[in-house]
């Protein structure tokens, strides 16, 4: 008989620092085939595909947050509850809570262990460590801005204000400050100066 | 020695010396030229004054002087070889005076004076004979320098005045020209450099601008004083002053007839500052007793003013009436008050004393009424002691708490301590804080709107 394939041991989650390994050692990333597929056909970008990637952790966080109260699972008709709902028990929840699910649900993608920074009135997730490199900052991105997108109707933009090769620090704003703090970033700006900008005029009067 | 004594002493050697020249008069002229007359040569402050005191004949024409700076000019030496012993000789003249130098007691003079008694006497003896053809052997009568006070001291006789005589000569011989030793040279006297005149450097100095002209205050003249006159204003002298009485001035100095004394007082200069005053006389420096009998009588007064102490032990005069003068007008002037005097209040004013001569003031004439002050508690006084002094318990200090007085009272006082607090809920806390909102929701929505 031929050998037989033994799965035991072949992948690694290490959801406290949100790496995904396996047999040989390398970092992976879970990502949606079909945001995998669109981006593969050049329908999307990194960032469309880290919407995709974030609006699907964040519909997991819903089901999660009313699972408690109906054990998060499909309801009994085998269909998934609708968005708002989803949205509102995002947003009802605490911060954090939503931290605490949210960065298992990315944890377990390997894309890095999530923490939430309140700096003022300002919001800064971090990933610390993250599985990528600067190079995929727009993926990374663009997975927070999908899976905040869910517990919002207004339009949710974020920008990487610091960047280390281990870490990355995302600002969270409406577009026009997140548009404000990427000029100034580029311009080597420190963040904590950025968000004190934010705080101190509008955008606008800042420029 | 006293003056009177040295006078008495001069007039009998004067009388010596006038029948000492009477007797050798009429004898032959001892035509010895021996060197009885030591050349000496006395150095001054130039070194030079000397050889002119010296005879120059005597001087051999090899052996200059020596000229030697001194400090001390009063020693002489000899500058040529020593003269062979003088014969036996009496002493004329030798004077020892005291120190005190007077003008009746100037050895200068007195030698002076017997050198030209000997003189006068000598002349009037040859005024019977023929005159000499040669010159005068009498040497000219030179006071001595007055840096060479050993000069004239040495011992004199009048065969030495003798020995100065030349040999007569016959009247058929030709008088032999005078042999003049060459002159000495002239000392090396250190003359200061030569004075180049030198343009003083004149810098005018612009005036200084003044503004105000100066103000000429005319200062009064200064008041006249009475000096009254009494007999302390009188110049009191007594016999040291009279003794001190300056001689009569000298007669002008006769004119030098021997040439070799004139180049030399034509080649001294000023240094014969001395010299130049001239021989002296014969009444110089005495003062003879009826001129000091003169002078004390007009200057002395006829009675001595009594002596202080004579003055403090005589009977006092009888005071002179005193007149009392008025009081200054400071004084006299009427008080001025600062109200009108009819708004005066009885008896306010004459409370007010006036002030005391001996110059205390009010408050040192009132004893201190106040009570004695406690400066300090003692600690070994009973608490439960009374105070019966209000007035002393306000002036002492602060006591010391009564729980240190009790404790060092000893065992005696009870001690009150303070009771355990109750054991129940002193405070209750109602309610709670109302949570903020930290909704995920509301903290987004807070965060999207940061920078609208």
């Amino acid at each position: 008989m031929g050998s037989s394939f033994d799965p035991s041991g072949s992948v690694a989650f290490d959801v406290g620092t949100g790496r995904i390994a396996l047999s040989d050692g390398d970092p992976y990333v879970i990502v949606p085939a079909a945001a995998l597929a669109a981006l593969a056909a050049g329908q999307t970008d990194a960032r469309g595909l880290g919407r995709a990637i974030g609006v699907k952790a964040a519909a997991r966080v819903g089901r999660r947050l009313g699972g408690e109260a109906g054990s998060g699972r499909l309801d009994r008709s085998g269909t998934m509850p609708p968005a708002g709902a989803i949205g509102d028990r995002l947003r009802q929840a605490s911060a954090e809570a939503l931290v605490e699910l949210l960065g298992g649900e990315i944890a377990l993608l390997g894309l890095g262990n999530l923490r939430l920074e309140r700096w003022g009135g300002a919001m800064v997730f971090v990933l610390d460590p993250c599985a990528m490199d600067a190079r995929a900052d727009d993926l990374v991105l663009g997975v927070i801005e999908g899976a905040l997108s869910i517990a919002t109707d207004r339009e949710v933009s974020a920008a990487v204000v610091d960047r280390s090769p281990r870490a990355a620090r995302i600002l969270v704003g409406n577009p026009r400050a997140i548009a404000f703090a990427v000029e100034r970033a580029q311009s080597g700006v420190f963040f904590t100066d950025i968000i004190r900008d934010l705080h101190a005029a509008p955008p606008e009067e800042a420029r | 020695m006293s003056p009177d004594d040295r006078r008495e002493v001069l007039e009998q050697l004067l009388e010596r010396v006038r029948r000492n020249a009477a007797a050798r008069s009429f004898a032959p002229a001892a035509a010895e030229t021996s060197g009885d007359l030591q050349p000496a040569v006395h150095t001054g402050d130039n070194g030079v004054d000397g050889a002119l005191h010296g005879d120059e004949t005597a001087l051999p024409a090899a052996s200059p002087p020596e000229h030697a700076e001194q400090d001390d000019a009063s020693e002489p030496y000899l500058a040529s070889p020593a003269p062979p012993p003088a014969g036996p000789s009496r002493p004329l003249v030798r004077f020892e005076f005291e120190d005190e130098q007077t003008a009746t007691g100037d050895p200068y003079q007195i030698e002076a004076l017997v050198l030209a008694e000997a003189a006068a006497a000598e002349a009037a003896a040859r005024g019977l004979d023929d005159p000499l053809p040669g010159p005068s052997t009498i040497p000219p009568a030179m006071p001595p320098g007055p840096t060479a006070p050993g000069y004239g001291s040495g011992p004199l006789e009048l065969d030495d005045l003798d020995s100065l005589g030349a040999p007569p000569l016959t009247s058929g011989e030709a008088m032999p020209p005078a042999w003049v030793p060459p002159l000495p040279p002239p000392p090396a006297i250190d003359e200061p450099p030569a004075y180049v005149a030198e343009p003083p450097a004149y810098v005018a100095e612009p005036p200084a601008y003044v503004a105000e002209p100066p103000a000429y205050v005319a200062e009064p003249p200064p008041s006249v004083t009475e000096i009254a006159d009494d007999d302390e204003s009188v110049i009191e002298l007594d016999e040291a002053d009279l003794a001190s009485v300056p001689p009569e001035p000298m007669a002008p100095p006769e004119p030098l007839a021997d040439p070799m004394t004139a180049a030399y007082e034509a080649g001294l200069g000023g240094a014969q500052a001395y010299d130049d005053q001239g021989p002296e006389t014969d009444h110089a420096g005495f003062v003879d007793r009826q001129s000091i009998e003169d002078i004390e009588a007009a200057v002395l007064p006829t009675e001595e003013p009594a002596s202080p102490a004579e003055v403090a032990h005589a009977d006092p005069a009888p005071a002179p009436p005193r007149i009392e003068e008025p009081a200054p007008e400071s004084q006299r002037k009427v008080r001025e008050l600062d109200r009108p005097i009819d708004d005066a209040l009885d008896g306010v004013d004459a409370e007010e004393e006036p002030p005391p001569e001996s110059g205390e003031v009010e408050s040192q004439r009132y004893p201190a009424q106040a009570a004695p002050i406690v400066d300090e508690v003692s600690a070994d006084r009973r608490v439960d002691e009374p105070v019966h002094d209000e007035a002393a318990l306000d002036e002492a200090p602060t006591p010391p708490p009564r729980s240190r007085l009790a404790a060092d009272a000893g065992p005696s006082v009870t001690v009150i301590e303070r009771p355990p607090p109750p054991d129940v809920a002193v405070a209750a806390y109602a309610g709670a804080r109302p949570r903020a909102d930290d909704s995920f929701g509301t903290l987004l929505d807070r965060a999207l709107s940061l920078g609208e």
